[in-house]
């Protein structure tokens, strides 16, 4: 290896990190680039980026469940669900915040963020206009929720595919050691809603008018749901138990989505317009690039100084967990987990950590990375893209505004996570 | 038929309104003919913009509803905060806060045939007529163009 390739990696990786924080280039053109330098001067072989590299689980799992929740929307049931929890809320405005952080946390851990909250948005702004309140109270809700339910499971947040994929660890392992912890924080994060927007929930709610919609009209394709929830249902049971039969979780996305496309409708070029391509390129891209940090021995090296100066694992977690978090509040969380995963894996060795030793430190990084981004409004995609929706209503979510509530929010939850990961693996 | 030019065909007595007017105002005109539009000029007689029968309604649609794939499941639209037609009665309301910006405008040399295909690609009704500066010349609808192509069939 030339003296000037770990140089070169690391300042492609920190450029390419530096353009797309910027937001002045498109994130997967930024990483195309990069990675195709990286192949052209040999430091990445294109043989080495296709076998180790590029990580084809995690694509094949995203590429899996893009299909699946593309057909699924399809069915409306997802608004049909929304619906039917603003009626049973009876038109009070503070059990509808309650009852859509609950499904948008549930459906956020099954599905990706952002498909989440383009779905329960224009929901929540109907439901918002026909009590005659605000929705910026129950957009904000959504936000927190969405990062807040994604980070319980292996499929609901691309953080913990690129974590579970690193790390051997499976659905029902994510489930087991996350779900608890976020089963809190959701909880507490709708106590501490209540609070934040004590003023907007206050007062008496116009209930009726709830009966002006037909929630049951929602569903245009009722024996396509049907097919979409046994395969769904299937699906679960098999993300739960994919561990016992050696499958790779990817495998179930892909054959689910496989079955779920040839018993359905949609014509293939429809299904295959809308996966979100762009994203897939990008980590692809993302894989290459740090695939170069790898092969030159950059992550080896920063994972020796960091086993070097770490004098307790717990204080390890503890500041991957805080440190995680802050970065992921401000800038893209995925290029920084992706960088993680090989320092935190070549920290371990050098540590010689036994898995069980290791664990916390993975699930303080996937807790971090995924609730850190409910700190700003530019935290998450999910984040943008509400606040994009938000900015066309009378009572727009501002940065700050968002701030206010967001940041104490992420700050709360990191404190329970701080708690739970001492009390649970080191006590 | 269709190589003719629009100029022939165009209706040259629009009825025009100004940015500044009562919404209220163009409103009425829409309810006591059959006009597809009316085009929004400046002083000099300058096209700016255009109002049609859909920016009218649209204004009292609450926008979310284009975020949706469909509205079947909404049944009683009067409940919503955002529908409220009486909003007219308070003479708040302008031309320029409903108008079109980018209304669809051709030459008066553009044939026929090329203004059908116009409002036909953009889903539009009307077209306004411009010369070199703006200035509006006339209008010509869809119904205008039909009537010129298959008059011949009402004999």
């Amino acid at each position: 290896m030339e003296s000037y390739e770990p140089i070169f990696a690391i300042a492609l990786f920190v450029a390419a990190f530096a353009l797309i924080i910027s937001e002045k280039v498109h994130r997967t053109k930024v990483v195309a680039l990069g990675a195709a330098l990286l192949l052209v001067t040999g430091i990445v072989p294109l043989g080495d980026a296709w076998r180790e590299y590029i990580d084809f689980n995690t694509l094949g799992l995203l590429f899996g469940m893009m299909l699946i929740v593309n057909i699924t929307k399809r069915t409306g049931v997802f608004e049909f669900v929304a619906l039917r929890i603003a009626r049973w809320s009876g038109g009070n405005y503070l059990k509808v915040m309650v009852g859509f952080s609950i499904i948008t946390a549930v459906f956020s851990a099954f599905l990706d963020n952002v498909t989440t909250v383009l779905l329960i948005a224009p929901i929540t702004l109907y439901i918002a206009d026909l009590l005659g309140k605000s929705p910026r109270p129950l957009l904000i809700a959504e936000i927190l929720a969405s990062n807040i339910g994604g980070t319980a499971t292996l499929i609901g947040d691309p953080p913990n595919i690129l974590i579970g994929s690193a790390a051997g660890k499976g659905f029902a392992e994510f489930v087991t050691n996350l779900g608890p912890v976020i089963v809190v924080v959701l909880a507490v994060i709708i106590l501490y809603n209540r609070f934040a927007f004590r003023r907007q929930f206050a007062g008496v709610s116009d209930g009726h008018r709830i009966s002006s919609y037909d929630e049951k009209k929602a569903i245009h394709d009722k024996p396509l749901l049907i097919k979409c929830l046994v395969v769904l249902g299937l699906t679960i049971v098999a993300f739960m138990v994919h561990d016992l039969f050696g499958l790779p979780p990817a495998v179930v996305a892909l054959v689910s989505a496989a079955v779920l496309a040839f018993i359905t409708k949609p014509p293939v070029e429809e299904l295959l317009r809308e996966i979100e391509w762009p994203t897939l390129v990008f980590f692809a891209g993302l894989f290459v690039l740090v695939g170069g940090l790898k092969a030159t021995g950059v992550t080896t090296a920063l994972a020796g100084l960091i086993a070097g100066s770490t004098s307790s694992v717990l204080v390890l977690s503890l500041i991957i967990l805080w440190g995680s978090a802050f970065l992921s509040a401000f800038l893209d969380n995925i290029p920084f987990v992706a960088a993680m995963i090989p320092l935190l894996q070549g920290t371990i060795a050098q540590l010689g950590l036994t898995q069980v030793q290791a664990d916390p430190l993975w699930w303080a990084l996937a807790l971090g990375a995924c609730l850190g981004g409910n700190g700003t409004l530019v935290g998450a995609s999910a984040n943008v893209i509400v606040g994009g929706i938000s900015e066309r209503t009378k009572d727009p979510i501002t940065f700050r505004s968002y701030l206010k509530v967001g940041l104490p929010a992420m700050l709360i939850s990191m404190v329970i996570c701080s708690f739970y990961i001492y009390l649970r693996y080191f006590s | 038929m269709p190589s003719r030019q629009v100029r022939d065909f165009m209706v040259t007595d629009v009825i025009t309104c100004r940015r500044g007017d009562k919404l209220r105002e163009v409103a009425a005109l829409f309810a006591a003919s059959t006009i597809s539009g009316v085009p929004v000029v400046n002083r000099e007689g300058k096209l700016c913009g255009v109002i049609t029968k859909l920016n009218l309604l649209g204004y009292f649609l609450p926008e979310y509803l284009e975020l949706f794939a469909d509205i079947d499941f909404i049944q009683d639209f009067s409940t919503l905060q955002s529908c409220n037609l009486d909003v007219l009665d308070a003479d708040l309301l302008l031309a320029e806060d409903v108008m079109n910006y980018e209304p669809l405008k051709v030459g008066p040399e553009t044939t026929l045939l090329k203004c059908a295909a116009l409002l036909h690609k953009h889903r539009a009704d009307i077209l306004c007529v411009v010369d070199d500066g703006g200035k509006l010349l006339g209008v010509i609808t869809a119904t205008d163009i039909a009537r010129a192509f298959f008059g011949k069939y009402t004999g």
